[in-house]
């Protein structure tokens, strides 16, 4: 392993590399989870058209949990996508009256299908509606009977289980956008580290390594492995600061996450072994980086929610390995097993297949 | 034979790189390979240390073949390429120590090693420093340290002193007889041939890919001169010792030339002393006098048509 620890060696040194693992991404991150908000409320908007004793009982009870917004109709649309609103609950004139009666009439509500920020507001109101549909059906369109079941409702503690859930999804939210710039880091990160080997060939210290008793595979597995460490290490302490520095919320399983990180890892290590192999020199490699890295983040959802994408966008990010990657570190986050990702690490990894079969192929092909 | 090369054919595409070389070089030789830039030098020893594969031909060191037994024979060559090859951002001992553990070296051993090279290359001093801060002598000394850690049995040096002032050319050229006094064979190529013919005891001169000539200094040179040719400076010259310099046995011609007497005879005709003569009994004075003998360039001149920085 002497060219692994000589590669840590120079790496360790390099100020670039130094800016790369750490700096830029803790600053990146600390950007999201701090300025943007990591623990603002569920924003609700309401448009209450029926305006009753009712109406205002469930809004007074939705407002301890949620901050509770204004909207005019026809900006719900634009509010929705512009991310202002989590929820928009619109109240039709005669609700209270149904539900009275003991009708089953359902609130109007709408929110991003593929966010989870509207999760803990969604829950809470239809918990609220089922709980008065009961209390309707039981007074028989009694009024006063079912105000009076209705004191009995407000008085139980349902809705204080809900206000932790939901300021921990809008949490979780950002800690999904702030993973997506880590992995956007950690390619930057693999392809720096891999690079070494173009770094050899021009300093001609490639040739003169090869030249002593060690072979080409074994030469380039201690390089990868090198990258790899150094990506590992970076993974390991951004988390750790993640969470212990910015209070960032990985739902119940940080290992799980940990877990799945270091094997996004290796599909890093393989895409940047194939930028490597259609590379001259390290500079180039960076430029081709550059091009490759940002789109796949973009597509991938790293830096917006890709449910904001035209379909046609949507369809070709399932081709990027961050796509599959985020939605299995989202999964995770709001509490999913490990085994609910299993098909995620075998595309994953499969990405790391076709990357390393490309680039071994390309290098074939120079040496011929 | 510490090298042996068999028809040696390298190709790449239509360029015939190496053009069916055959070498043999003794144990305790210093090898020189002397050539104008693209006569194939490099190649002909990137082919010999593993790093290219050669189209057709063998190699074998210390009668191993090298694709056979290529981790053993890599093991005994020390290779100071032609390019700095070092790592700029690892200190002088960092940079040693790496390449001397690439060939096994370990602990007490390695250590003993390192500081050795570094002595013999007069860095020990500067063990500390980052090699980014090095002069460019140093650094071709630094290259020369990180080859010889292993002590190999064979050295290869490519060019070592290109680009460098005289004072670390000398350093460096003092080291390949050190080297060498120590028991170690090297092939040094060089499109320096005063180089060449100050350090190497046998030669191979290389041109389009092929070595056009082999052997040692004086076999080279008697390959090419046809004549020997000597200049003498007199106190005064007259055409009576010009006339009897003629009639000595072998001698060609004589010109007198503003003072002195320039005279061809055949090749080793061995009539020097008795030029002398002729010049002693005419009562004449001699002020100088200078034996002219072919030099490497005139024999890669008179092979090639061209010097060799043409």
């Amino acid at each position: 392993m002497v060219i692994f620890q000589n590669n840590i060696k120079r790496l360790l040194r390099d100020k670039y590399t130094f800016l790369m693992m750490f700096v830029i991404p803790i600053i990146f991150i600390s950007f999201i989870l701090f300025s943007v908000g990591g623990s603002r409320p569920i924003s609700v908007s309401v448009i209450d058209k029926d305006n009753t004793e009712l109406t205002k009982l469930f809004l007074e009870d939705m407002s301890k949990n949620c901050k509770l917004v204004d909207i005019k109709e026809n900006e719900i649309q634009k509010k929705l996508i512009r991310g202002r609103t989590d929820y928009v609950i619109l109240i039709e004139k005669g609700f209270s009256e149904a539900i009275i009666k003991g009708e089953d009439v359902r609130l109007k509500t709408y929110n991003i299908k593929e966010t989870n920020s509207s999760m803990a507001a969604q829950i809470y109101a239809d918990s609220f509606i089922n709980a008065i549909k009961n209390i309707g059906k039981a007074s028989n369109g009694n009024e006063a009977s079912f105000y009076e079941g209705m004191a009995h409702y407000k008085d139980s503690s349902l809705g204080v289980e809900y206000t932790s859930l939901g300021k921990s999804n809008s949490k979780r939210a950002y800690t999904v956008t702030g993973i997506g710039y880590l992995l956007m880091f950690m390619m930057y990160l693999a392809v720096n580290s891999t690079s070494l080997v173009l770094q050899d060939k021009q300093l001609k210290t490639y040739g003169r390594v090869l030249a002593a008793p060690v072979s080409t595979k074994m030469y380039t597995l201690q390089n990868f492995l090198s990258g790899y460490l150094i990506v590992a290490v970076q993974v390991t302490l951004i988390l750790l600061i993640m969470r212990y520095v910015f209070k960032a919320d990985f739902g119940p399983a940080l290992l799980s996450i940990y877990a799945f990180i270091l094997i996004f890892a290796i599909t890093a290590i393989a895409l940047s072994a194939m930028i490597n192999s259609f590379s001259k020199d390290s500079r180039q490699a960076n430029s081709m980086s550059s091009l490759l890295i940002v789109p796949m983040c973009m597509l991938g959802g790293a830096f917006w929610p890709r449910w904001l994408m035209p379909d046609l966008l949507r369809k070709i990010s399932s081709f990027v390995p961050v796509s599959w990657a985020l939605d299995a570190l989202e999964k995770l986050i709001y509490g999913r097993p490990f085994s609910s990702v299993l098909l995620e690490v075998a595309i994953v990894m499969l990405f790391a297949l076709v990357f390393f079969l490309i680039s071994a192929n390309k290098k074939r092909v120079k040496n011929a | 034979m510490v090298v042996e090369i068999k028809n040696l054919v390298k190709r790449y595409n239509d360029f015939l790189a190496v053009d069916n070389v055959s070498l043999n070089i003794g144990e305790g030789e210093i090898y020189g390979l002397l050539g104008p830039n693209g006569a194939g030098k490099t190649t002909t020893i990137n082919t010999l240390i593993g790093l290219i594969k050669a189209d057709n031909g063998e190699i074998n060191i210390h009668g191993r073949n090298i694709n056979k037994y290529s981790d053993e024979v890599k093991r005994e060559i020390g290779i100071v390429p032609q390019e700095i090859a070092i790592y700029d951002e690892l200190t002088a001992m960092e940079n040693v120590t790496f390449f001397a553990r690439l060939y096994g070296l370990r602990d007490g051993l390695l250590k003993e090693r390192v500081k050795e090279a570094l002595d013999f290359t007069g860095l020990w001093d500067r063990r500390n420093d980052i090699s980014r801060k090095f002069s460019g002598g140093m650094k071709r000394r630094l290259n020369i340290a990180c080859s010889i850690a292993h002590h190999p049995k064979l050295i290869i040096m490519d060019e070592p002193t290109v680009g460098i002032d005289p004072q670390s050319r000398n350093h460096i050229l003092e080291s390949v007889r050190e080297l060498n006094r120590k028991g170690s064979t090297i092939i040094y190529t060089s499109h320096y041939m005063e180089e060449v013919e100050e350090l190497c005891n046998k030669i191979a001169i290389m041109d389009h890919g092929k070595v056009i000539a082999d052997g040692t200094k004086d076999e080279l040179k008697n390959m090419v001169s046809v004549e020997d040719r000597v200049e003498i400076e007199l106190s005064a010259v007259n055409y009576t010792v010009v006339d009897n310099v003629k009639k000595v046995t072998g001698v060609k011609d004589c010109i007198a030339d503003n003072g002195r007497l320039r005279v061809s005879s055949h090749k080793d005709s061995k009539n020097l002393s008795r030029i002398i003569d002729c010049i002693v009994n005419a009562d004449l004075e001699i002020i100088a006098m200078n034996i002219e003998k072919p030099t490497l360039e005139t024999v890669f001149l008179t092979l090639t048509g061209r010097t060799l920085r043409d």
